[in-house]
Parts: structure tokens; sequence; C-alpha cells
């Protein structure tokens, strides 16, 4: 049999050759990710590729999650510089950021965040101080949607609401920008746009979920450790694991502003 | 432990937001309140000693009252938009920010109010010797009246004792309320607890009666009629400020005590604050050369006859150094909260410049604005007790 | 009008009257027509906000005028990777249904920056996610240094090639062996 016809044999099973491959070599990672398609949000429009989107009502059935699986991020920053650029984020103001936490054979927990994370960490070097590192991790983080906003409470204008379908949004045609939700925030997500001059946030990419699409963040995780869905959809990917043994947790509980971000694999350190 | 390894903040979160314009605000705020109280004790509980400064501490009141939202409208992302406060405010969440815009405007009409009663008579009087444009003035003060009977000045003595009533609780309102705008937000450890209404409340008084007592002497002095300082009313004064001071400072260690002895993780966080950041401003400052002395010098002025001549020294200093302990306060609590970094890692930072829109000279201004507008206002309303207040008493 | 001793009190009440009528009409005038329609707040405001245009789309975005690469990538080990991330947002390539400008395709060192920014080995990276140290993979493969990613990954499908020549070598050896 000479090398010619091997060729040819392989060419005509090529597809299956190589989901074989895939799924035998390095199915146990990656693969168990399951891929992220628009069929969450109803049958993918044909008009697409004009970005002639239409808006879909508001799913009032719907209970809306994110979910950040904290053992998945490889920090890359992907995230961070979709979520400036689909949402005109002002250059060191932040809807979003991932943070480092390394922490040290003496229990000593190191956080940073240079440039909110948003050139990545494969060049960041670690505090000098640290010697040997015993665990380390990154945590994405952007609005905790909560359920009982601290934001919408204290807006002395109700510029900042939640809408029907669950999502705290700034109204920043009525907005006074006087910095009051700013502090009743307890995750710092909020921040006075330099160039709007009102509060602004995260704000799960509304604009992108009322057309049937993911977050902006969430599309651009090449590891799918942001998650987005509906948890009252069984066959939501958030559903799955919401209902798993998976270990969930929320930033703050103590607080009680019952956030609707969930971490998955999530460290007590992490504040 | 070395803690500035530790430091980290979320990056939104590096610096206070809140800048020396909301430092101000609750000051201005406060001797609004503070000037009130004295008026109040004057007219309502007839406190015959206070008599001679009653209607100045209305004139006092209201020339700070005009700007409390000066370094508001300044702060304002979008100042254009104040007024979404009273057409929108947010009674759902509730904003207690949103009640403050309301409350604010209740008490402004029942001030001014109560002063176009209160000078009423003495106005109509004022009218009829003058001309030009002080004519027009006293005319539309007067609303376009002229009586001077002896039954209307009966009937403003009845509706400014209702006002001066009213006034007392929406006074303290007034206050309390920008206390409860710091004590309600949960996530800044260094404000949330309800002793803060309280601590607002008194350190206006403090700050209000301590301005009472700093100007009366100051513009006698300056005026050439220095003879005519009651020296009754001083010393009124001086024990009404020693009594709110001992409070207000009780409160203030109290708030401090009840944390650290509790020593929750949140006072772990505040303890680097009080010995970090705040340590100059808060311990030196507030605590020690601004309350500690000020509490044994009005303790002896209080207790201790002293010759008028050292009352008329010693009380303006003291008082001084009282407003500017408050003035301390307000740093310490409304800069002070916001360093605390949300990331409960580490400090956030406050520098502010001299030149910049809310930076140190614009808060100047804005803190000498409220005595030229005094200046303004005495060509206006006579600060002083006139002839005539006294007739009806007889 | 006679002037009688009320007068004065009768207008200052007038007066507040004047003021609270002045919030409640500058009120009227001021509300925003769709506020309360959800809530108390301006309703309209949702379907500016919902409104707004997208810059990313998604992969199926493209699949329209790429189905070749959508396929190849889509059965790759690169198949979760959203094509803007590598590329730029499709707002800077398509507009209204037309190409305005070519999409950006990074190559030599700026690619390999790329491929690092994932792959590159690093403290808090995950154990089960692939990663190299970038000098020590190249001597390890002992290909020159100066080797850019592609030139053995191809970067929609990276395994592509190295499958395709791992089969060859292992058949290579059974014939061989025969």
């Amino acid at each position: 049999m000479n090398v010619k016809v091997t060729q040819e044999i392989i060419d005509s099973n090529r597809r299956t050759f190589i989901d074989k491959v895939i799924k035998g070599t390095i199915g146990g990672s990656l693969m168990l990710m399951i891929p992220m398609s628009s069929k969450l949000f109803g049958e993918v429009l044909s008009e697409e590729a004009t970005l002639k989107n239409t808006i879909n009502p508001m799913n009032l059935k719907a209970n809306y999650c994110f979910m950040v699986d904290v053992s998945a991020c490889i920090g890359c920053g992907n995230c961070c510089v979709a979520d400036r650029k689909e949402n005109n984020v002002p250059e060191g103001q932040y809807r979003t950021w991932v943070e480092r936490y390394v922490i040290d054979m003496m229990n000593q927990i190191y956080v940073d965040s240079p440039n909110g994370g948003e050139k990545g960490y494969a060049n960041t070097p670690l505090h000098e101080t640290i010697k040997e590192v015993k665990e380390a991790f990154f945590v994405p983080k952007l609005c905790n949607m909560c359920d009982e906003p601290s934001c919408t409470q204290v807006c002395p204008v109700a510029a900042t609401f939640t809408t029907p379908d669950g999502f705290v949004l700034v109204d920043k045609e009525h907005c006074v920008a006087c910095g009051y939700c700013i502090q009743a925030c307890p995750y710092g997500v909020r921040f006075i746009n330099e160039e709007t001059k009102t509060a602004d946030k995260c704000t799960w990419c509304y604009h992108r979920v009322r057309k049937g699409k993911l977050p902006a963040c969430v599309n651009a995780c090449p590891t799918g450790a942001r998650k987005f869905g509906d948890l009252n959809d069984p066959q939501s990917e958030v559903f799955k694991i919401y209902h798993s043994a998976s270990r969930l947790r929320v930033l703050k509980k103590d607080l009680g502003n019952e956030p609707q971000l969930y971490y998955i694999n999530l460290h007590e350190e992490v504040v | 432990m070395d803690a500035g390894m530790l430091q980290y903040v979320f990056p939104n979160d590096t610096h206070a937001h809140w800048t020396l314009m909301i430092v101000i605000y609750p000051y201005i705020t406060g001797v609004v309140a503070g000037a009130f109280i004295v008026s109040a004790l004057a007219h309502v509980f007839k406190v015959q000693s206070l008599m001679p400064v009653a209607k100045f501490a209305l004139i006092f009141a209201l020339s700070w009252l005009l700007f409390v939202t000066a370094p508001l409208l300044n702060h304002l992302g979008q100042p254009q938009r104040a007024l979404n406060m009273l057409f929108t405010p947010n009674y759902v969440g509730p904003s207690m920010m949103a009640g403050f815009g309301y409350i604010y405007m209740s008490y402004s009409i029942l001030l001014i109010f109560e002063i176009l009663i209160i000078y009423r008579y003495e106005l109509v009087l004022l009218k009829e010797r003058s001309n030009g444009l002080k004519k027009v003035i006293y005319d539309v003060l007067t609303l376009w009246t002229n009586d001077k009977s002896i039954e209307g000045r009966k009937f403003d003595h009845k509706v400014a004792f209702v006002l001066a009533a009213i006034g007392i609780p929406l006074a303290s309102s007034l206050h309390g309320y920008v206390g409860f705008i710091f004590g309600a937000v949960k996530t800044v450890e260094w404000w949330f607890t309800p002793l803060m209404p309280i601590i607002f409340l008194l350190s206006a008084s403090v700050s209000g009666i301590a301005g009472m007592i700093l100007f009366y002497i100051l513009i006698k002095k300056f005026t050439n009629k220095v003879d005519e300082i009651q020296t009754d009313t001083i010393k009124t004064l001086v024990k009404l400020l020693w009594t709110f001071f001992i409070f207000d400072f009780l409160f203030e260690m109290l708030e401090i005590a009840v944390h650290a002895y509790g020593g929750t993780q949140g006072w772990h966080h505040v303890s680097g604050l009080l010995s970090g950041p705040l340590a100059w401003s808060f311990w030196t400052m507030q605590v020690t050369t601004l309350s500690i002395i000020p509490f044994f010098i009005l303790g002896y002025l209080s207790l201790v006859k002293v010759s008028r001549k050292v009352l008329l020294i010693v009380a303006p200093i003291v008082s001084l150094m009282l407003l500017i302990q408050v003035l301390f306060m307000r740093w310490n609590v409304v800069i002070g909260g916001q360093l605390l970094a949300k990331s409960e890692r580490g400090f956030a930072t406050y520098h502010p410049l001299m030149f910049e829109k809310e930076g140190i000279l614009v808060t100047a201004i804005m803190l000498i604005a409220p005595i030229v507008t005094l200046w303004l206002l005495s060509k206006i309303f006579p600060l002083w007790e006139s002839p005539c207040d006294k007739e009806l008493l007889h | 009008m006679r002037d009688n001793s009320k007068v004065f009190a009768i207008r200052l009440l007038l007066v507040l009257v004047g003021i609270i009528a002045l919030v409640v009409i500058g009120r009227k005038i001021m509300l925003p027509k769709s506020w309360g329609e959800y809530g108390y707040y301006r309703g309209d405001y949702i379907n500016e906000e919902a409104n707004r245009n997208m810059k990313y789309g998604t992969n199926d975005t493209c699949k329209s005028c790429h189905e070749e690469v959508y396929q190849l990538k889509a059965h790759s080990v690169h198949k979760n990777l959203s094509c803007e991330m590598c590329h730029a947002p499709i707002v800077e390539h398509v507009k209204e249904g037309k190409k305005i400008a070519k999409m950006p395709s990074v190559q030599n060192k700026e690619q390999i920056a790329l491929c690092l920014s994932c792959h590159q080995e690093g403290i808090g990276r995950p154990k089960n996610f692939p990663l190299i140290d970038h000098q020590k993979h190249l001597r390890d493969q002992k290909v020159k240094p100066t080797h850019s990613c592609d030139q053995c990954h191809t970067v929609h499908d990276p395994m592509e090639n190295i499958t395709h020549a791992r089969k060859i070598t292992t058949l290579k050896e059974v014939v061989d062996e025969r």
C-alpha cells in the first residue's frame, strides 16, 4: 500500500476520522463544554449577516442568570476586549474585568488586575514577594444583576431600575450622575462614564439578549468560563449546572442583594 | 503582615467619587440646622438670654441655606436634570436622597416664611423710610402690605411661633436625613450605623451654634459695637455648645467603641483606615486637637466665672476650633467611607487639587459665599434686636 | 383693598400655593411620556437600550458568507472560539449586508502573541487546558525559533496537520513493518 492510497483513505473518511481523534484525545476537558449555540434563543435569523436584527419581545417567563466557571477561566482578557468594543466603554473604566488571585505557601493572598485584566495575564509578572505559589486562579467580575439591588434603591430619580425581564439598567437620559448608586453597589461595578457623564455599568448586553444573542463577553470567551442562560429553561446549560452537584456561590451573600451572577468552583477568599 | 502587600481595589473603585463638594454639603446644611435651633430656642421656648440673637440666627441660617445646593449642583454630572429629584423622586426604592429634595424645599420655604413673618413689621417701617430699589425690595418682601396694627403684630407672633415649632422637627429631619443618606449605605462599613443621623444632627447643632458665637462677636467687633455684645447671650450659647458637643463627641466615640469591641471583619478594614489614611485627620485633628481641647475650654467657660474680656477672646477661638472640628468630621466620614475599598483589601485614594472643578479653591469660595451673603442680607434685614421687638412684650 | 392684619399671612399662603402648583405643573410637563409604562421609571428606555446596535455578531453571522471556514472550525478543537475574537467585530467588516472593509488576519509575531494569549503557560491557568512554553515548544518540536504558529497549526483547525501527519507516520510505520 503506497502513501498516496493511504492519503485517499484518510481523505474519504476525514470527517469521522477527525471526530474520533477529537473525542479520543481531548474530549475530557474542552469538549465537556456544551457549545452555546443560538438555539437557546430560538432560530438563527437569516438577516443576521446584515446585523439588521429584530428585537424579540421581553421574555417575562425567563429567569436569566449568569454563571462564571472560575476553574475554566484562563485569564486571556478577551471578554474585556469584546465588552469594551461592544459597549463603547471609555479607557480606564470597566463594565467587566478579570482578577488574578494568587495564594502562596504562607496562605497570603495576592490579588491584582492590571488594566482590568484586559491585556491578559500571560506576561504579567507575579508580585515579587511571592516565593512559591500554592494556588492561583482568575475571577471574572461583572454586574451581579441583583434581585434586591442596592443601586436602584438609592437612585433619587429612578433612573436605574429593574426591567420586567429582570435586568438592571441605567437610563442615561434621566440620570443626574449624583454617584449614590456607585456608593451603594457592593461589587464596584458602577462608574460615572467619562463620555456620557452618567452612571454606567454592565447590562449583561441587554441589547444583544433581546435580539436572541449571547452577551458579548460570553460570545468572546474561548473556554466557556462565562455562561448565560435562562434558569427556567430545562434545556439550558445554566439550568443543568444549577440543578447539578456543582458548587455554586454568589459574592457577598451576607449583604442580602441576591445576585443572579453565580460562580462555579469559587474559592471563599474571593470578595 | 504587610498591609501594603494585600492592597487591591476594584478598577472602578480606585478613587473617591464623592469629592470635597459632598464634604461641604452636609457641613453647610449642618450650620443651617444648628442656627435654626438657636432661633427656635428663643422663639418657641422663650429663652430670654437668646433673644438678642434670635433674628440674627434666622438670617445666619438663611445665608447658609442659599448655598446648600451649590456644591451638589457642582458635583452632579448632569446638573441641568437636578429638578428630576422633585419631578420623579424615587419613592419606590425608596431613595433617601429623593426625600432630601422635598425636605430641603419644605424647610427652605418654612425658613423664608418665618423670616418674612418675624421681620414683617420692621420691614414695613423700613419701607416707609427708604426709596428706590430698596423700597421695591421691601415692597416685594412685605408682599405689598403696609399693616402696622397691633393685632397684625400679635397675629404675626402666633404664626411665627407655629412655624418655628414646625421648623424644629423639620430642621432636625433635614439634617438627620443627610446623616441617613450615609448611614443607610450597607456597603460602607464606616457609614452603616443607626448612630449616623444622630451624630450628624448633633454635629450640625455644634457647627451652627459655634458659627453663631463666632460671627456674633466678629460682626460686633468689626462694626465697633463690642459694647452691644450681651455677655449673658454668649454664656448661654457657650453652655448650649458645650452640651451639644458633649453628646456629639460621645456618640462619635461610641460608634467607634462599639465597632471596635465587636471586632468584625468590617472593623478590621475600618481600623486599618483609622490607623492608615485617616490617622492624622481623625485621631490627631478631629479627636485630639479639635475635640478634647475644646471640650476642656468650653467646660471652663461654662462652669467657671470668667471675665467678659476673656470670654470675648476665648469663646470665638473655641467656636472656630469646633467649626473646623465639624469640617474634619465631615471629611473623615464622607471621604473616609469612600477610601474603604469594596474589595476589602486596601484603600482607595483621594487628593483634591487646588484648581479642579470640585477642588479646594471652589470649596473655599463656597464656604466664603454664605458669609458674603450674610453681609448682603444684613443690608435688607437688620440683624439685631430692634426697639420695636420689645414694644409688644409690654 | 382695605389693609388688615391678616392680609400678609393670606398672601404668604397664596405664595405657598403658587409654589406647590409650580411643582405639580412642572412635574406634569417634565414627566417623560412613557413614565410608569412598566414601573416607576421611563419605560421607553428599555426599547432604546434593546434597539442599540450590536458590534459583535455570532459565528452564525460569519457562516452566511464563510461556510467553508465555518465548517472547518466547527469540527475542530477551536469550535468554541468566536471568529470575531481573533479577527474583529463584524461591524468593522460588514454594513447593511455589504463588505466595507477587510477583516484583519494577524500574521507572524502578532499571530504568535494572539495564540499565546490563551496558550502560553502561566500561573493560574487551568491544568486541563493545552498550554505551552513557547520557546521550549519550538525546541522540542525541532523547528526554527522564528516559526509562526500557523506553520504547523492551521489556525481554524489547529490539529488538522498534526493528526494528519501522525496518521501518515503511523501508517508508514505499519508499511515499513510489513
